[in-house]
């Protein structure tokens, strides 16, 4: 009986109207934005290219105590699910004396900050969450209204199989609908002439995941609106409320938490944190000055030759850099951690929101996210560690010999994962809460 | 109450009739006001169907406020305004703060900002006595109306150094450095101002209050009774269309009446006349915006057949034109427009610029193994800064030309009309934006003539015993005056433009606003006029 009531409504919404229209606006809405976004991807992925051979020879200049400066490549996925790319630091320079720090390399426009672009991961949580919405705001309203519904209940079925055959129908129309969309997706992408967009095989895993985040989000959006649908008796009603819930949770919500949580968690501005930073700067350079005056003073007492003298200096130098840079990144690492802590906060609170959750599990997914910056940061200081300084210090005199390479290492899939666990676990949550709450609704709904 | 005005929406149970009587006792004024008003043109059309047209229009808005529309939209935009208000301002104090921080700090430093005239190799400034400072960027000093609309505020509040390029030495550039915004949760969703408020949540309640305002009624056979006595349609259509404004644009400013009074005592903010004409002007920008989606829920309640098609287009519509269109202009516009990115510019200006030393020492050369970056060659100098500014000016000319053609893209949309005219207002739109990155330039270019001058002025001479105390004289005038600069500099991006200069700005996008609002109403009135009823 289960399968006889998902397989009519399936069949029902499947050939209707609605779903067809649905479908041709989504197919054109991302063709429209996969076009336009993968212009401007390329555009990324060539002033990559361009940068990483320019910097190449940069990581010699460590050696003579200027800036080496590495790059990071853009991540694949970012093409569909843009996150936080489009302002992100992908460049980071190292410096002996300072801790490694990010250069902004994007230039912003005017009207790219006015109107963010809108990416796939719009398509999906915006347009796709509405669309699940109006396949299930009138599942039991629509029926009670036309009579159908106590013509079912009247047959031996049980209202648990009626709900599960529902839920199961809209699903399915939706999972359709999401896997057709990213297919598409992707395909058009590969396909656009020039583009060079291509997926490696840990990209295809978080495909794969964003996929099935995507369907778990839209059950949920079904669940909802079959959950009110069964609260309530008119289907006008249900459609108000299911729009007021949405606008809530997709416009209000997740871009109110961020401020929010800067309220709650208050942090140090930036300027404040500079100003601390340079005066502890002040202070190191006029101990340095010190420093190389006493050498000096030294030098000059016991007579040392040139050679000598260039040991003291260095001497004096490279100790002052490493305690110049302990110093310097103890400081930014305190008011790093204040600032982590508001956007931990800013987080926890907007993936109360299923937008917000989805947002984050997507950005983590296609490492274009709050995370990818502390990954990048984290790589620059074991390579500047592992490789540079070893360098530097066996290669001080030798300018030919080559310098190591930087290699940037993707965050593993697991990582990227695990970091967003919470928020998937909480769209599971809102599944089995609002399948419950619409059994529970509908087994008190007055059918006549 | 008649059938008639218990329409549609049957939400909950309805108010008694003398709490009705009440409430809509105030509207009726506002009709008859306007009833007077109306008949003082010199056109003047049956008397019989211009009262009708009120009449209509106070049904519409008694049955609003009965089920209960009402009284929620106004709920919900004074809740999201207290919030937004309270949030937003929160946000700006920090902002100021962070400004005052750096202020501060300027005064502190003798080198801050754009003067240093003795650089070490690794780029910090040694003042006369030896001591070592380090620079401090300028900051432009947030607007309090970007309360109401963030705009490009916190682009704008980049920190700005006018002063030698990083890359190309001794071109001198303004170079932005990062946002001052650390948390970067805040850039991953747009920021809940006003303006977010009256784009996003407004523009759907008005679609709500007035997507089923004909369809609804004709599926529920009220429209064919109504249209079976002598009202005419355009009567019926005009009347829904005040009926539905006021019931939406009377609260909304009540709601922002209400957000003000909470700004101006709770959080001691004061706005200075010019200011408050800025968010008068705002406020009826913001009306207009809401007549223009009711008369495009009209007319999609004229077109559709049923009421699941009128709301399934009506939110698709919203959609599109909210959502989609301003966003994607942006990206359009750069795949018509590619333009060479940062990163490619500073290549080509290097280029240049040691092509303009190469001739400098193939005229004349030096002795020197290590390039000197055109220090060495006195004529290189100043002709690689001019090189560079010219260039820089046109990249910055560049970049802004694509971004009036997304904006001319992006007007296909009310919404955006909308958001360029309120941040213009603000003074946080792209106009200011122009303004400002002029003003940088401007003094860019003064940076370059004290520059040159500099480079002329170090001339030591080894018999003359009092050279140095000279040129210490003559290269200390020049701080002065490099001080100087920057002061002004810092005076003129404390103010922005005028208002009347931000009023000027917005009134195109006002008037498309108005166009949008006449247009779809009348293609609405068109479209009811054909409309079958039955």
């Amino acid at each position: 009986m289960l399968l006889d009531i998902a397989l009519k409504e399936l069949r029902e919404s499947l050939f209707s109207i609605r779903f067809l229209v649905t479908m041709a606006v989504i197919l054109l809405l991302v063709s429209a934005v996969v076009v336009a976004l993968s212009a401007d991807y390329k555009r990324q992925i060539n002033d990559y290219h361009k940068r990483v051979e320019t910097d190449r020879k940069s990581t010699a200049n460590y050696t003579a105590g200027q800036p080496a400066t590495i790059d990071r490549p853009v991540p694949a996925l970012s093409a569909l699910f843009v996150g936080l790319e489009s302002t992100a630091p992908n460049q980071i320079q190292l410096q002996p004396a300072q801790p490694p720090s990010f250069a902004q390399i994007a230039d912003v426009d005017a009207t790219e900050v006015l109107f963010p672009s809108i990416d796939l991961g719009f398509c999906i949580g915006v347009v796709l969450s509405l669309a699940a919405l109006l396949f299930s705001y009138d599942v039991i309203t629509g029926e009670k209204e036309n009579g159908s519904l106590r013509q079912i209940l009247s047959y031996p079925v049980s209202r648990a199989t009626v709900i599960l055959g529902k839920w199961m129908a809209v699903f399915a129309t939706l999972s359709i609908a999401a896997i057709v969309t990213v297919s598409y997706a992707v395909l058009l992408l590969k396909s656009i002439p020039g583009s060079p967009f291509s997926i490696g095989s840990g990209d295809w895993a978080s495909l794969g995941l964003i996929l099935l985040t995507s369907l778990i989000y839209l059950s949920g959006f079904s669940l909802l609106g079959i959950f009110v649908s069964s609260l309530v008796s008119k289907s006008a009603t249900s459609l108000a409320v299911l729009m007021l819930v949405w606008v809530i949770a997709v416009f209000v919500f997740p871009n109110v938490s961020p401020y929010l949580a800067v309220s709650i968690t208050p942090a140090p501005t930036f300027q404040e944190a500079a100003r601390k930073q340079s005066n502890v700067d002040t202070e190191l350079m006029n101990e340095l000055k010190a420093r190389h005056q006493q050498g000096a003073k030294k030098v000059l007492d016991e007579g040392m030759n040139a050679k000598q003298l260039a040991e003291v200096r260095d001497g004096i130098q490279s100790k002052w850099d490493s305690e110049h840079k302990i110093a310097m990144t103890g400081l930014e690492n305190d008011f790093q951690s204040r600032i982590n802590r508001q956007e931990q906060t800013g987080a926890r609170l907007t993936s109360v929101s299923p937008y917000g959750s989805l947002v984050y599990i997507f950005t983590s997914l296609a490492d274009s996210g709050l995370r990818s910056d502390e990954n990048f940061l984290r790589q620059a200081r074991l390579f500047e560690q592992d490789q540079l300084m070893p360098f530097a210090k066996s290669n001080s005199g030798n300018e030919n010999s080559s310098a190591p390479n930087f290699v940037y290492q993707p965050t593993p899939l697991a990582q990227r994962f695990s970091s967003v666990s919470v928020e998937l676990s909480i769209l599971l949550a809102y599944n089995l809460v609002l399948f419950f709450g619409s059994y529970l609704a509908f087994r008190r709904y007055d059918v006549r | 109450m008649s059938d008639l005005e218990q329409a549609n929406w049957p939400l909950l149970p309805t108010l008694s009739p003398r709490a009705t009587a009440i409430i809509v006792e105030p509207f009726r004024w506002i009709a008859a006001v306007a009833d007077l008003a109306a008949v003082i043109p010199s056109q003047r059309r049956n008397r019989v169907s211009e009262s009708q047209t009120w009449l209509i229009a106070e049904k519409e808005i008694s049955a609003n406020i009965q089920n209960l529309k009402v009284p929620a939209a106004f709920s919900l935009m004074t809740i999201l305004i207290l919030i937004s208000f309270f949030l937003m301002s929160a946000d700006y104090q920090k902002r100021l703060d962070n400004w005052s921080t750096n202020k501060a700090a300027q005064s502190d430093n003798l080198f801050s900002g754009i003067t240093s005239y003795y650089r070490t190799g690794d780029n910090r400034a040694m003042s006369m006595n030896g001591n070592a400072v380090s620079r401090q960027p300028l900051l432009r000093r947030p607007l309090p109306l970007s309360i109401f609309a963030k705009g490009l505020d916190s682009v704008m509040e980049r920190s700005v150094t006018i002063g030698d390029n990083p890359l190309v030495v001794p071109a001198t550039s303004f170079t932005f450095g990062a946002m001052q915004e650390k948390n970067r949760n805040l850039l991953l969703f747009a920021p809940p101002d006003y303006l977010y408020i009256i784009k996003i949540i407004l523009s759907l309640l008005a679609l709500f209050f007035t997507y089923d305002a004909l369809v609804g009624e004709k599926e529920m056979g009220t429209l064919k009774a109504m249209l079976s006595g002598a009202v005419p349609r355009r009567s019926v259509l005009i009347g829904k269309w005040l009926g539905a404004s006021l019931s939406l644009v009377v609260p909304f400013i009540v709601a922002t009446g209400i957000g003000f009074i909470y700004l101006l005592t709770l959080r001691h903010l004061t706005f200075d006349t010019p200011e408050t004409y800025r968010i008068l002007l705002a406020l009826a920008t913001s009306s207009l915006y809401v007549l223009v989606f009711v008369g495009l829920g009209l007319l999609i309640s004229a077109i559709t057949k049923t009421q699941k098609t009128a709301i399934a287009s009506a939110l698709s519509i919203w959609i599109l034109l909210v959502l989609v269109i301003p966003n994607m202009s942006v990206l359009i516009a750069e795949r018509m427009k590619p333009l060479p990115t940062l990163f490619e510019h500073n290549v080509q200006l290097f280029t240049q610029a040691r092509q303009i030393e190469d001739e400098a020492e193939r005229v004349s050369p030096s002795q020197f193994t290590w390039r000197g970056y055109g220090t060495i060659h006195d004529s290189a100098g100043p002709r690689i800064r001019q090189m560079v500014a010219q260039a820089d000016d046109a990249f910055v000319a560049e970049r802004l030309g694509r971004d009036r053609f997304a904006r001319t893209l992006a007007r296909l949309s009310p919404a955006s009309s909308f958001t360029y005219a309120i941040t213009d207002l603000a003074g946080t739109g792209v106009s200011e934006y122009q303004a400002y990155l002029a003003k940088l330039q401007q003094a860019r270019n003064k940076q370059i003539e004290i520059t040159n001058e500099q480079k002329n002025m170090i001339e030591l001479d080894s018999t003359d015993p009092d050279s140095q105390r000279k040129t210490n004289e003559k290269l200390k005038a020049l701080f002065d005056r490099g001080k100087q600069l920057e002061q002004e500099l810092h005076e003129s991006l404390l103010t922005p433009r005028s208002p009347m200069q931000a009023i000027s700005d917005s009134l195109p996008d006002l008037a498309l606003l108005i166009i949008w609002a006449g247009l779809l109403l009348v293609f609405a009135t068109l479209a009811f006029n054909r409309a079958d009823v039955r």
